[in-house]
């Protein structure tokens, strides 16, 4: 009983070291990546996607934190992936708008023009 | 120092939810599972000693994308969609599989593991001066180019949306004046579609119809 006390007590006193930040990251992205694979729907394909931008921006965020105590050049890393994510998700949204008029819908089989 | 019990259970709650949001076939809860998702990504930000960029996560990542996604959901009525056949996600979890593969071997591979004993939390005064420093001002050159860049691209997206989503020939009337193409008084707001001069000046005044032929023209 003593020991799996130490045990517990000792693992919530290690810390959490770089790499299981990064090994969350890369789990994510791939996560992300199995959404772009798999889905049809354009808007689910975009959700994808946003979620690969928020790996690597975890990515960033971390090694930051772990590199040095003053180094913040992951933070606007982290700052100019939100900007870019939020215009991304504007621009596609209104493209998928206007996809729906002209297709009827926003699959990825609607838009096979160039396969013919 | 970064509590391992709540690094796991926030790290199981991302995973989680970002697994369902891109596996579930009703697409308005994966909409809303991913938020949850970068909500548990901004505590973990919280956790890192970056409390701005948690706050923004919360009110962008986890706020704003995902409303505007079910909106379009709403508005492209894909509320609930097929999945792909099931010999394409076997392949994409196959890649994906070998992928996490090479990556933890790539992992392993570089020994050492580094612990934050005491993480300072990042200022948003700090990450101001960085961003928006000068050579004149704090002798160090920021990233003021690329902070003018993104403001840009923000404005052109916004712009650019606005053009996309109009239709062909419509105009927007009322509170958004730059749009307007035809001098005539309507209710505020309200988006018509004839944009032709021809029948704008046709079609009598909105006041003076009637109360049921209005209806009938919004309709």
């Amino acid at each position: 009983m003593e020991s799996i006390l130490s045990t517990i007590r000792s693992f919530a006193n290690n810390g959490i070291s770089l790499q299981q930040f990064l090994i969350l990251g890369g789990l994510l992205f791939l996560v992300g990546i199995y959404g772009v694979l798999t889905r049809r729907n354009l808007i689910a394909i975009l959700m994808s996607v946003e979620i690969m931008l928020n790996a690597a921006m975890l990515n960033f965020v971390a090694v930051s934190a772990y590199t040095d105590t003053v180094n913040i050049n992951g933070h606007l890393f982290a700052l100019f992936i939100v900007a870019i994510a939020a215009a991304e998700v504007a621009v596609g949204l209104a493209i998928f708008i206007n996809v729906f008029r002209s297709k009827g819908g926003v699959l990825t089989d609607d838009l096979m023009e160039m396969k013919q | 120092m970064v509590n391992p019990v709540f690094f796991y259970l926030i790290s199981l709650a991302i995973i989680s939810t970002a697994i369902y949001a891109v596996s579930s076939s009703k697409l308005l809860n994966a909409a809303l599972a991913l938020a949850l998702s970068f909500f548990s990504i901004g505590m973990l930000y919280f956790m890192l000693g970056a409390p701005f960029l948690g706050m923004l996560q919360f009110l962008i990542n986890a706020g704003a994308i995902p409303i505007v996604t079910v909106f379009i959901i709403f508005m492209t009525q894909s509320r609930v969609l097929k999945l792909k056949s099931p010999a394409t996600a076997v392949a994409a979890i196959g890649a994906m599989v070998m992928l996490a593969i090479g990556f933890v071997l790539y992992i392993s591979r570089s020994g050492s593991s580094l612990n934050a004993q005491n993480v300072t939390p990042v200022s948003a005064a700090m990450l101001g001066e960085k961003l928006l420093g000068s050579a004149e001002t704090t002798g160090k050159v920021g990233t003021l180019f690329a902070f003018e860049i993104a403001s840009i691209l923000l404005l052109v997206a916004m712009v650019g949306a606005i053009i996309l989503t109009k239709r062909e020939g419509e105009t927007i009337k009322g509170n958004v004046g730059v749009l307007s193409e035809v001098e005539k008084s309507v209710t505020q707001g309200e988006l018509e579609t004839p944009a032709r001069a021809a029948d704008a000046v046709a079609r009598p005044a909105a006041d003076a119809v009637i109360p049921e032929a209005r209806e009938k023209v919004v309709a």
